[in-house]
């Protein structure tokens, strides 16, 4: 069930209130996502081993925008049919009338489920960048920690006037001088309300899987593990754009930390953890 | 009888399932690493409860009494009048797992009467925390084995020479840069045969070796072998050259990786006997013993690998053939002249007197020589485990080779973690020992 809300501050309301639609570029993203979406097309985020002697901020960025993008078309497409299945005549009226072209044969599927829940709900996307520390706990890990740029990207859907899901991939890059690269990647599945209707902060949580590298060129270590995120932030209009300051903090579950050399493992239960201050640029459609 | 913990019951025991200290540790990282994730705080909480009330089941003096004696045990006897009674010594002793009664750590001095043992023994290993899975130390059981191995061959060293060294947390960084990840920490607690007072290290390469580490990568050894250091009948100045000094006992003795490191007569005299204005190297008077061992099953595949070097500082010997049987003592150097060379430093200050108008030192095994062989350390290096899928237990021959899931003539149990433990990046060089000095107490040598 769909309730406007009266958020006056958030641009979420002001996507809502206004109306504010873009129906062509819509309908053109949401081909270009039914596209990418296919089942013949494979999303499935693979190992991008960095370069041990001069790793690249630009690959790994890429890379973790790649992984976000197709986390996100996939749940999208999950989420797009099952809000397609439960639409209902008592929808208000913002959100009752199709906007687009009745449902054909060749109109079907993912992709125009992507399409009428776009253009229902709306979609929303930030990039960020900031600063974050990071460090492996476990019996036998250093108990160091270093800061180092984080990047992160989101794309998602808004369920809610107050709730909005999507993918978030984030990468801390620790590679700078040092003689070591310290590499941090995870993607997540996330959930982020508003929980409050006359300020526009939110609360945000996330399930996924995280990975450590620590790469010195001739050897690296490495864990990879479900993680779980939390975050806070608030969206800020400014000048036309929505900036959104974040704090946020990873951790996983535990995993092994491996040798790449030779594969031995030196704990079972290697745990990640990250503390990230960023700030995004939003959209909001 | 001096009360000890039972070795053959600690020997029997599963050191992974006894180790509640380091159980109760990880369970505290656990928790607390739940309880961050539930906060949503991450990777900043690294914190250590060590505890535990485990401590020694106790022998009983009547068992140690009743048990047959090991050609280890009391063949120690004063040197002085001064010193303590065998008796008193061999109150000092306790069950190896072969149920004969050793000889085992004791303080320099017997606390009960008073009186000095003349020599000591390291660090008292009651402190380590593998002490509680390990227990009482037997000196000389590897050596009591090769007898009963029917190798041919037999090796038996003298009392003083067993020394112990151990450290609790030692943290072990391995090597690289990417090793700076892993903290690795350690308790260690090894014992090696060591004597620096008599001629034996000059040809014998074959010395018992007792060499205990849990680490918290779980990593976990707990040897005992005859050590084979570098080759029988030959050693390696401390200014380096290989000196041929003699025939091995046994003469069949197994050549070894490594090498003993002793000063010799060529190498110091012109480093301590020195001209006017200059000062007496005596840090040549150093032996470094470096030790490459290994466990190997009987088809030859090495399951565990270590290579502790074990390092003594003022040895109250060098090699010298000039001399009678061989060996030379440091404290004769600060009464010797060559022209206008002799020794000059604080090291012969009170060690000297003039009779007749010539100068003498004092005897070698004077209590006031600091030529005694009292401090020392250990590095502890790679310790390579390649056990994965395998028993935590083998028995081996005293060398460490042939091991097999069941014990055989002669064989020493040995306990291996079933984990490989390669990571490509090697180890070297945590110090444990360094600055302490086992010395005073009326400690001399033989020592």
């Amino acid at each position: 069930m769909l309730t406007p809300h009266p958020l006056h501050i958030s641009p979420l309301r002001r996507a809502r209130t206004t109306g504010y639609r873009r129906p062509v570029f819509v309908r053109s993203a949401a081909s270009s996502l039914a596209t990418a979406a296919a089942p013949t097309v494979s999303c499935t985020p693979t190992r991008v081993r960095v370069r041990r002697d001069a790793p690249s901020l630009a690959v790994a960025c890429a890379q973790s925008l790649l992984i976000a993008l197709c986390a996100a078309l996939a749940m999208l497409g999950v989420m797009a049919r099952t809000l397609h299945a439960q639409s209902s005549p008592t929808q208000t009226p913002s959100t009752q009338a199709p906007r687009t072209s009745p449902t054909t044969k060749a109109d079907s599927g993912i992709g125009a489920a992507l399409r009428r829940s776009a253009d229902r709900h709306g979609l929303w996307g930030s990039v960020g960048v900031g600063r974050a520390r990071a460090g492996l706990d476990c019996d036998a890990c250093s108990t160091s920690t270093s800061g180092a740029y984080a990047v992160h990207g989101t794309i998602g859907v808004r369920i809610t006037p107050r709730f909005l899901a999507g993918a978030e991939t984030f990468a801390w890059l620790d590679v700078i001088g040092g003689g070591v690269d310290r590499i941090v990647r995870g993607t997540h599945l996330i959930g982020r309300s508003y929980p409050f209707s006359h300020a526009p902060v939110f609360l945000q949580g996330g399930v996924g899987v995280a990975s450590f590298e620590v790469n010195d060129g001739d050897v690296a270590f490495l864990t990879r593990s479900a993680s779980l995120s939390l975050a806070a932030g608030v969206d800020w209009h400014v000048a036309g754009m929505t900036v959104t300051p974040t704090v946020a903090a990873v951790t996983t579950t535990g995993g092994k930390l491996t040798s790449d050399r030779t594969g031995n493992a030196v704990t079972d239960n290697a745990r990640l953890g990250l503390l990230r201050t960023s700030v995004a640029l939003s959209w909001f459609r | 009888m001096h009360t000890h913990h039972d070795a053959a019951v600690a020997a029997m025991t599963d050191v992974p399932t006894n180790n509640r200290s380091a159980l109760t540790r990880r369970a505290w990282r656990q928790t607390l690493t739940r309880m961050t994730m539930v906060c949503g705080v991450s990777g900043a909480l690294f914190f250590a409860a060590g505890c535990g009330s485990e401590t020694p089941m106790a022998v009983s003096p009547e068992a140690i009494a009743a048990a047959p004696a090991a050609r280890a045990f009391g063949i120690w006897t004063p040197t002085s009048t001064e010193l303590c009674s065998a008796e008193v010594h061999n109150r000092y002793a306790t069950l190896g797992p072969d149920g004969k009664k050793y000889p085992t750590w004791h303080p320099p001095t017997d606390p009960v009467s008073g009186c000095s043992f003349g020599h000591e023994h390291g660090r008292d290993p009651r402190g380590s925390r593998l002490y509680r899975t390990v227990g009482d130390l037997p000196f000389g059981y590897a050596n009591e084995r090769l007898d009963a191995a029917n190798l041919g061959m037999a090796r038996h060293e003298d009392h003083v020479g067993h020394k112990i060294e151990w450290e609790n947390d030692l943290k072990i960084r391995p090597g690289g840069n990417a090793g700076a990840a892993l903290e690795v920490s350690c308790d260690v607690l090894v014992k090696l045969h060591q004597g620096t007072h008599s001629k034996d290290a000059f040809t014998n390469n074959l010395h018992e070796l007792n060499y205990h580490i849990e680490c918290s990568d779980r990593t976990s050894m707990h040897v005992t072998l005859l050590s084979a250091i570098g080759r029988p009948g030959e050693f390696v100045s401390s200014c380096g050259g290989t000196i041929q000094a003699g025939t091995a006992t046994p003469a069949n003795a197994p050549h070894g990786g490594g090498h003993r490191r002793i000063p010799d007569a060529n190498c110091i005299l012109s480093r301590i006997l020195v001209g006017a204005g200059q000062q007496s190297d005596f840090g040549s008077l150093h032996e470094s013993w470096e030790t490459h061992n290994e466990i190997r099953r009987a088809d030859g595949h090495r399951l565990a690998s270590f290579n502790p070097y074990f390092q003594v500082f003022r040895p109250s010997r060098f090699f010298d053939p000039a001399a009678p049987g061989v060996v030379g003592r440091p404290v004769a150097l600060c009464a010797m002249t060559i022209g206008d060379r002799r020794a000059r430093g604080n090291e012969c200050a009170g060690l000297t007197t003039t009779v007749d108008g010539s100068l003498l030192s004092v005897p070698f095994d004077d209590p006031r020589s600091g030529f005694n062989g009292a401090r020392r350390q250990v590095d502890i290096n790679d310790n390579v485990i390649a056990n994965a899928g395998g028993p935590t237990v083998w028995y081996t021959d005293p060398f460490g080779q042939n091991g097999r899931p069941e014990p055989f003539p002669g064989s020493i149990r040995q306990m291996i973690a079933a984990i490989n433990n390669d990571y490509g990046v090697g180890v070297n060089g945590p110090v444990i020992g360094a600055g302490r000095s086992y010395g005073g107490a009326g400690t001399r040598a033989p020592n």
